[in-house]
């Protein structure tokens, strides 16, 4: 008997840990979004505040981030330098492309990564802050959703982890 | 780093492709390089003008010639900004852009305007890409006419353009520095020490500090408050804040090197908008540089515009 309550007990225990690792799917996603945001925020104040060289601007972003998001424009600063794309939204894009892997982001992210690329080559700084400007607030509008997305799916999927537990030890018991 | 490096390294696209295949003793020879949309590529040489086939061999006629089109242009724009066109929207608003080791690339293009004037350009079509040749040793002739008793001349060397001024500046800067005379340098263009990343591309001397990108009026005025120099230099001085604040310079018992555009003494004095009795009793010596057979020479004035020395430069 004691045998068999520590083996609910432990499959309770695994599932809810399981339910855990699925709900920190979303928590990646919203770290790295932070950390894209931070991102651009750097990108204002190097490019347009500083002036300095695109591939100095991605240098720097990715000394002062973390994650995935530092590797992409680490990426993107050793392909500015080799020069051998045509624009720097293909720079971007192939920097994203190399660490597709190892991203959280979901369609709506992607779009906003996309979108940065796409500002890149603008020729003005007024523009380049301005476009800057207004996809830090879609960033926000899309954490904000990943947000509450996250909170609903972090409940559901701790009560899941533990109930599907508690399902598989009383079908076992 | 050699010219053709300097160049192949800050270029790209279609255009630096052709250039590649130029050698690296051929670039030294260069005085200018252009590229027009529709146009055969043409090369500026000493000896004269000469075209740029596809292979990048120099032709006198026009035969396999490479024409460059507006896309060759503007990637050639994009990349030798280094992606950064927007980093160099102040340079673009002058028409051009200044590159690794002093080369500056003049751009025509459609000009975007803001409140009446010019806010930048887009749409290039076409480049100039002047060289810049470091050469030293030619301003050693010129040397000591523009010394007295230890002391450095106010000097304004006047040439038409693509006569050597600033390459005759430049090796100036650096002998009066390797005299031990602490020479400051206003680098507006970055053409002087060729700036790149904080590194001077040219050799300026060991006693020299430069000021890069900063405008003129601005850097000439932080220069003689913050490095107490022996010497202010500046290329391609204009007028009104410049002369404001060269006028307090000069009154303030720093020496003063710069170029001015022009053909003659009067020309340079009419230019800088500077009353004739002020330029004469401030400036000491007048290089006015002149080109005969293939040479450079200059003619060295006083203050009261005669010929002291003639002197054959390169």
């Amino acid at each position: 008997m004691t045998f068999k309550i520590f083996g609910a007990v432990l499959i309770i225990f695994s599932s809810w840990v399981t339910g855990i690792i699925f709900s920190m799917n979303s928590r990646y996603r919203l770290d790295d979004i932070e950390e894209f945001k931070k991102a651009v925020t750097m990108f204002i104040n190097d490019a347009v505040n500083i002036s300095m060289p695109l591939s100095c601007v991605f240098d720097d972003i990715s000394k002062r981030t973390n994650g995935v998001v530092a590797k992409i424009f680490l990426d993107a600063s050793v392909i500015a330098e080799k020069k051998t794309e045509k624009s720097a939204e293909d720079i971007f894009k192939k920097a994203v492309e190399k660490n597709l892997a190892n991203l959280y982001f979901q369609c709506e992210e992607m779009e906003c990564l996309y979108s940065f690329a796409k500002n890149l080559d603008c020729p003005f700084k007024n523009q380049q802050k301005d476009n800057a400007l207004l996809l830090i607030d879609n960033i926000n509008a899309v954490e904000d959703e990943i947000r509450q997305k996250s909170q609903k799916e972090q409940k559901l999927y701790n009560s899941a982890g533990v109930l599907c537990g508690i399902l598989i030890s009383v079908i076992l018991f | 780093m050699g010219i053709k490096d300097e160049i192949i390294f800050s270029s790209g696209g279609r255009i630096r492709d052709t250039l590649n295949f130029i050698s690296a003793q051929e670039f030294e020879t260069f005085q200018e390089l252009r590229f027009r949309t529709g146009s055969p590529a043409f090369v500026k040489k000493s000896s004269g003008e000469f075209f740029i086939n596809t292979n990048g061999h120099i032709t006198e006629k026009p035969v396999d010639s490479f024409i460059p089109e507006n896309d060759d242009i503007n990637t050639f724009i994009k990349l030798l900004s280094g992606y950064s066109v927007y980093a160099f929207e102040e340079e673009i608003k002058n028409g051009f852009i200044t590159i690794q080791g002093g080369h500056r690339i003049g751009l025509v293009g459609r000009t975007v305007i803001k409140d009446g004037s010019i806010s930048s350009l887009t749409d290039f079509s076409g480049i100039n890409i002047r060289i810049s040749h470091q050469i030293k040793g030619c301003g050693e002739s010129i040397l000591p006419y523009i010394f007295n008793k230890n002391q450095v001349l106010s000097t304004i060397i006047i040439s038409p353009p693509g006569e050597g001024k600033t390459t005759l500046l430049r090796d100036l800067i650096r002998l009066i520095s390797l005299k031990g005379k602490n020479v400051s340098v206003a680098d507006e263009r970055g053409e002087i020490a060729g700036t790149f990343k904080g590194r001077a591309g040219n050799d300026l001397g060991t006693h020299t500090d430069v000021m890069d990108g900063c405008p003129k009026n601005e850097g000439m005025m932080m220069l003689l408050r913050s490095m107490s120099p022996d010497v202010i230099a500046v290329d391609e001085l204009g007028g009104g804040e410049e002369i404001r604040s060269l006028e307090l310079i000069l009154t303030s018992g720093v020496s003063f090197i710069c170029t001015v555009h022009g053909s003659s003494m009067q020309d340079a004095i009419n230019r800088i908008g500077m009353e004739k009795s002020l330029s004469m009793a401030y400036f000491k010596r007048f290089i006015e540089l002149k080109r005969a057979n293939n040479k450079i020479y200059a003619a060295i004035c006083d203050e009261n515009g005669n010929v002291i020395g003639n002197e054959a430069l390169r």
